[in-house]
């Protein structure tokens, strides 16, 4: 009876320590590219087989919280822009002059023309807060040894994802691949980290592919211009009378 | 000859047998009949009513379009689609469409929003569609930045007729613009999903818009019956050289209609199936009755030296003439109340009205007075009255004439 306890303990605390570290490891991969706060120019390009897209764009992130993003170019969408509050997120476009609220039921829609949807910006969903994570594997991935981690959603967890696959280097901590499957257990999307180099004083991979897995030839890339973390962000950026300047 | 003799005079000789199994024959033949014509009635007027209101009976699209609609999946309506569609006779009218999605705007209030573009002047010869306006008008050449919506989407945005809104929308080349537009009417279409996020607008300003460079995603080809639809599919499939098009029928467009119809149906063929059982049993009820009440005379018959065969053919006669007359007279009844129902179709109200309504159905029951509904379920009842047949026959064969004349 007492081996049993004890075993139990021995179990639970293992169980309890690996995932600790699990939770570790995804929390620091996320804010080493991400940051508490963070501000900087992106160029987003967009290429699907019709077309090629290039963006540019100014960003302010206040953690998973609030966030700004104002297009610099092509000439014709300068200055629309996009606010994210919470939960709710309102596109402000600069040739009506009106800003948009972005229903729930948009959500899911592409965030411009890109394999980015609203929801991805909106909830930048906290991998840590909403996912049970697991390591269950060690995989080399170009030639770096990475934890392979498995992210299966939360019950009642707000998240539209049926399950995440996650590689994270061993070596640097930093994110390698992510999977994102679907409800029914179909591949939706992969987003690769790549071209680390050191920005805002931190090593950083600074360039995502988000590659859809649904639609054939259609990628995104996000490119870090340059990049600062964890200064001091003014809450007055955030707000109707700043996007509407 | 004498056969025919005898079966005739046997028919007369007891009326009320007679009768008994006329009437089986039918009423069963009058249920199937009216039935069936309701069925097709329905189904037809139902298949008509929604395809002319905007699908059209025949779409030309972007090959892939149908299962994953993208605006991406647009052509350009060249010479050759022109011209093959300005050959073919039977097609009436055409209307060049762009669909796609966006959001509209109006004050706090925003909505996601299913895009139709159209030339307004085409659409009225191509669809019904300008005829279901509920309040306001329908979009025109002359006010080119106005738009109709669903009579629902008016009222979630809070708006009124009249009023400004923006919409929003991914282009071609995938950036998001935006325009201000004057909503000039709205719609009521019967469906949920249009009621509550169709908008409708004109084609240049979409095609401005969307960035589409005169690129259409759908020709929407209206035709003057269900049964042009097989010979200009053939038509156009020949002649459009662009092997990167598909055209598709109403029913590979609205396959949710199809399914509902076929579903509709197979339940319907089930009842029939029980009906035609019961029938069955109807008359092979009165058939043995028939013969077996006159075992003794049969007896006789047999004892005086009649052959067993020609006693069967007799009898077998005798149901022949019955069942054709049961058929007859309940084809023509029934085909009597299709006319009378097909001329004035049963209206719904109340309950059931609402909930056909809410299946995209028309609330009212059509009857079809096609004669074709006659001969096939006369052939039905027939073969089922010859197989109800088989049983009494092999009793009558194996009829012993001491055994018939003792029969009590």
């Amino acid at each position: 009876m007492k081996n049993l306890f004890i075993s139990i303990m021995i179990i639970s605390i293992s169980y309890l320590a690996q995932s600790q570290s699990a939770y570790d490891i995804v929390d620091k991969a996320e804010n080493m590219y991400k940051g508490r706060t963070c501000k900087g120019s992106f160029t987003m390009t967009v290429v699907t087989p019709e077309f090629t897209r290039t963006v540019k764009m100014d960003s302010w992130w206040v953690g998973n919280e609030k966030a700004l993003i104002i297009i610099k170019s092509p000439a014709k969408e300068a200055g629309n822009k996009t606010l994210k509050i919470g939960n709710e997120m309102w596109n402000y476009l600069k040739a009506t002059e009106t800003t948009i609220k972005i229903p729930p039921s948009m959500m899911l829609s592409s965030w411009n023309g890109s394999d980015l949807t609203n929801d991805d910006l909106v909830r930048e969903s906290k991998l840590t807060d909403d996912y049970d994570l697991k390591i269950i594997a060690e995989e080399t991935i170009d030639n770096e040894m990475c934890w392979k981690l498995e992210l299966s959603p939360k019950p009642n967890a707000p998240v539209v994802w049926g399950k995440i696959y996650y590689w994270v280097k061993k070596v640097d901590n930093l994110p390698a691949i992510l999977q994102f499957y679907d409800e029914k257990g179909s591949l939706h999307r992969t987003m690769y980290f790549s071209d680390i180099k050191t920005m805002g004083g931190r090593k950083i991979p600074t360039k995502w592919t988000i590659v859809s897995n649904k639609k054939q030839n259609n990628y995104t890339t996000f490119v870090y211009d340059n990049v600062q973390f964890d200064v001091k962000i003014s809450d007055r950026i955030f707000s109707f009378k700043e996007l509407e300047k | 000859m004498l056969i025919l003799k005898l079966a005739w005079r046997n028919l007369w000789r007891n009326k009320r047998r007679s009768i008994l199994t006329i009437l089986a024959v039918f009423f069963a033949t009058l249920l199937s009949v009216t039935t069936r014509s309701l069925q097709y009635g329905t189904y037809e007027h139902n298949i008509k009513t929604a395809i002319e209101m905007f699908p059209a009976y025949i779409q030309i699209q972007k090959l892939g379009f149908q299962s994953n609609p993208s605006l991406q999946k647009s052509f350009v309506a060249d010479s050759n689609i022109l011209s093959t569609l300005k050959n073919i006779k039977e097609i009436k009218a055409w209307s060049s469409r762009i669909y796609s999605a966006g959001l509209v705007s109006y004050k706090e209030n925003s909505l996601g929003a299913m895009i139709f573009a159209f030339d307004p002047d085409l659409e009225r010869n191509t669809s019904t569609l300008a005829a279901k306006i509920k309040s306001g008008d329908f979009i025109s050449n002359s006010a080119q930045k106005d738009i109709v919506v669903g009579y629902k989407m008016l009222e979630n945005l809070k708006a009124n007729i009249g009023d400004t809104i923006v919409l929003l929308s991914n282009g071609f080349d995938g950036a998001m613009n935006s325009i201000k537009l004057r909503i000039a009417g709205t719609i009521r279409m019967g469906s949920e999903e249009f009621d509550a996020m169709a908008l409708f607008m004109n084609l240049s300003i979409a095609n401005e818009l969307l960035a589409m460079d005169n690129r259409i995603n759908v020709i929407a080809i209206s035709l003057s019956s269900v049964k042009d639809i097989p010979p200009v599919l053939t038509a156009l499939k020949s002649q459009l050289k662009d092997s990167s098009l598909a055209v598709l029928s109403w029913d590979e467009v609205l396959v949710e209609l199809k399914q509902s119809i076929e579903f509709d149906n197979s339940g319907n063929v089930i009842f029939l199936i029980l009906l035609f059982i019961i029938v069955a049993f109807g008359i092979l009820n009165t058939v043995l009755m028939s013969i077996t009440e006159r075992f003794r005379e049969f007896g006789i018959i047999l004892a005086i030296g009649t052959k067993q065969s020609v006693l069967l053919r007799t009898v077998f006669l005798e149901n022949l003439f019955l069942t054709l007359f049961g058929i007859l007279i309940g084809s023509l009844v029934g085909w009597i109340i299709n006319l009378i129902f097909a001329n004035n179709p049963i209206y719904m109200s109340g309950e059931i009205g609402q909930i056909y309504e809410q299946f995209g159905f028309v609330p009212a029951l059509y009857f079809d007075p096609s004669i074709a509904i006659l001969f096939e379920t006369a052939i039905v009842i027939f073969i089922i009255s010859l197989i109800t047949f088989i049983y009494p026959a092999f009793k009558l064969l194996r009829l012993e004439a001491l055994k018939g004349i003792r029969y009590t």
